[in-house]
């Protein structure tokens, strides 16, 4: 397992690294023009634009061949998915606390405060989070030639997704403070999610054919 | 000590065209097998049925004994494989392969693979995608026998490499069998490759093998006659593997040179010419 995330780790660490400066950048620029308003589009473009070359990953195992060899190594099926789906969620991750970064700095060093960081950084979280757990099953059933189809409807989906969540929210009234509620719900309904769609590529992937 | 590899009646058909008809052999310990057949006679899906890249029809496939090799994956500790093109992760260099080798086989040998890596002449801190193919046929090789491997399974790993590279591997398989007893199937159509090093030859045709005997015993035993209508009705049909019509004459090669009539020449065949009679000849 270890190989396998340090493999994933090798293939695009320069990609992340980029991509990380790239979404502080943008989601600078937009925050300084746009202002504290669109602070959930900027804390969503960290996290997205962090998570897209991990993604690139079974892309660039696939198009090497290395989809193919790595089951020759002493791994099972099952140790490569969660190789990726451990990869991808550690990204995600740091992409949470990045994008939490990037917004709290705005809110301290700009005149119009930002309410609820960590409502709209845990959302953002969700979105990708959701939209990992329907790509990798489809990457697996459609293979790597599709990725970018699949990854950009993966976005969507969980966008869509955030907010019919979001709608039946609104619908409860608890006594709990609400900004906190909310979070916490679609953090642990990402994580839910994102478990269950492992299960799901496990058995996708034990049964596909290289 | 049982075979290392021992295939059994495997079949595999993609849709409706059967690729592979009762596939059986083996790898004993101590032996090179070399697997021979033209481009679409099912070598590399007999690799991807071993390897359970594929699912098979029926027939079983086992390693070290155990049909399932996914299910223990510390088997595949003891199995080194090379397909027909590098497979390994492109954007990474050769040092941090070998950091990625060290963390995923508990018996990775540092110092082989180097020894190897040097021996091959190959850079350390370039791409593996930048490599030429002969340079990445050389790096799966060495990989392959990085990490005590009891049994290899190279689908055409000579193709793509100069004379003096192929000679270098071919020492490295023979040094590998010698030391570590461990067996091997090379497929390749370098004929001069697996006359060289082979100690047993499988030819298969559209899925079906034709040949599977020691290599010492197929020539010393097997020879091609030239003959008429006539003499052809003379031999024996037990021994007559395949024959080519050149019109005027048959070409006949035959399994056992003591079963011919008397007064027919036999040629001594060369291990491209068995293959050409297996694969173009008919029974």
């Amino acid at each position: 397992m270890k190989g396998l995330l340090l493999t994933n780790y090798y293939l695009v660490y320069r990609s992340i690294l980029a991509y990380i400066g790239l979404a502080i950048l943008v989601s600078g620029v937009i925050l300084y023009f746009a202002g504290a308003m669109v602070s959930g589009i900027a804390a969503l473009l960290i996290i997205l634009l962090m998570t897209l070359p991990s993604l690139e990953v079974i892309k660039t195992e696939s198009k090497s061949g290395y989809d193919k060899y790595v089951l020759t190594l002493p791994v099972s099926r099952k140790n490569i998915v969660q190789s990726h789906y451990i990869f991808y969620f550690s990204v995600v991750i740091i992409g949470a606390f990045l994008s939490y970064g990037v917004i709290y700095a705005y809110d301290l060093f700009s005149d119009t405060p930002v309410d609820g960081i960590f409502n709209t950084v845990s959302i953002g979280f969700f979105i990708v989070l959701f939209a990992g757990a329907m790509i990798y099953p489809l990457l697996y059933i459609f293979g790597a030639e599709k990725s970018d189809a699949i990854v950009l409807g993966g976005g969507f989906v969980g966008l869509f997704v955030h907010f019919g969540v979001r709608y039946l929210l609104n619908q409860f009234t608890l006594s709990i403070d609400p900004s906190l509620y909310i979070s916490l719900v679609y953090i642990i309904l990402g994580i839910i999610i994102y478990i269950l769609s492992y299960f799901i590529a496990v058995f996708i992937y034990n049964r596909k054919e290289f | 000590m049982t075979n290392l590899l021992e295939l059994e009646n495997i079949s595999k058909s993609f849709g409706n065209s059967l690729v592979l008809k009762n596939v059986t052999f083996n790898v004993p310990p101590g032996s090179i097998v070399g697997f021979i057949g033209d481009n679409g006679s099912g070598k590399s899906t007999t690799f991807k049925s071993v390897l359970g890249l594929i699912s098979k029809d029926g027939g079983t496939a086992k390693i070290f004994g155990e049909e399932n090799i996914h299910k223990n994956a510390k088997i595949k500790e003891e199995v080194g494989v090379v397909f027909d093109a590098m497979n390994l992760p492109a954007h990474l260099t050769i040092k941090q392969l070998n950091k990625v080798f060290i963390k995923m086989f508990d018996s990775w040998k540092q110092d082989d693979f180097y020894r190897l890596v040097n021996s091959f002449s190959l850079p350390t801190d370039k791409k593996v995608n930048k490599f030429s193919r002969g340079m990445s046929m050389k790096l799966s090789v060495a990989v392959a026998l990085s990490h005590n491997a009891q049994l290899l399974l190279l689908d055409e790993a000579t193709g793509g490499l100069d004379p003096s590279s192929r000679e270098q591997v071919l020492d490295e398989l023979k040094r590998f069998v010698r030391k570590n007893n461990g067996g091997v199937l090379l497929s390749s159509h370098i004929m001069s490759d697996v006359e060289k090093i082979a100690s047993h030859i499988v030819i298969i045709k559209d899925g079906e093998i034709l040949l599977n005997e020691e290599k010492d015993k197929v020539f010393a035993s097997y020879t091609i006659v030239d003959v008429n209508e006539e003499q052809l009705t003379l031999l024996n049909k037990e021994i007559v593997v395949a024959k080519r019509d050149y019109g005027t004459y048959f070409s006949v090669l035959v399994s056992d040179k003591k079963e011919l009539p008397n007064g027919l020449n036999s040629k001594s065949i060369s291990m491209e010419e068995l293959s050409v009679f297996l694969t173009r000849g008919e029974k």
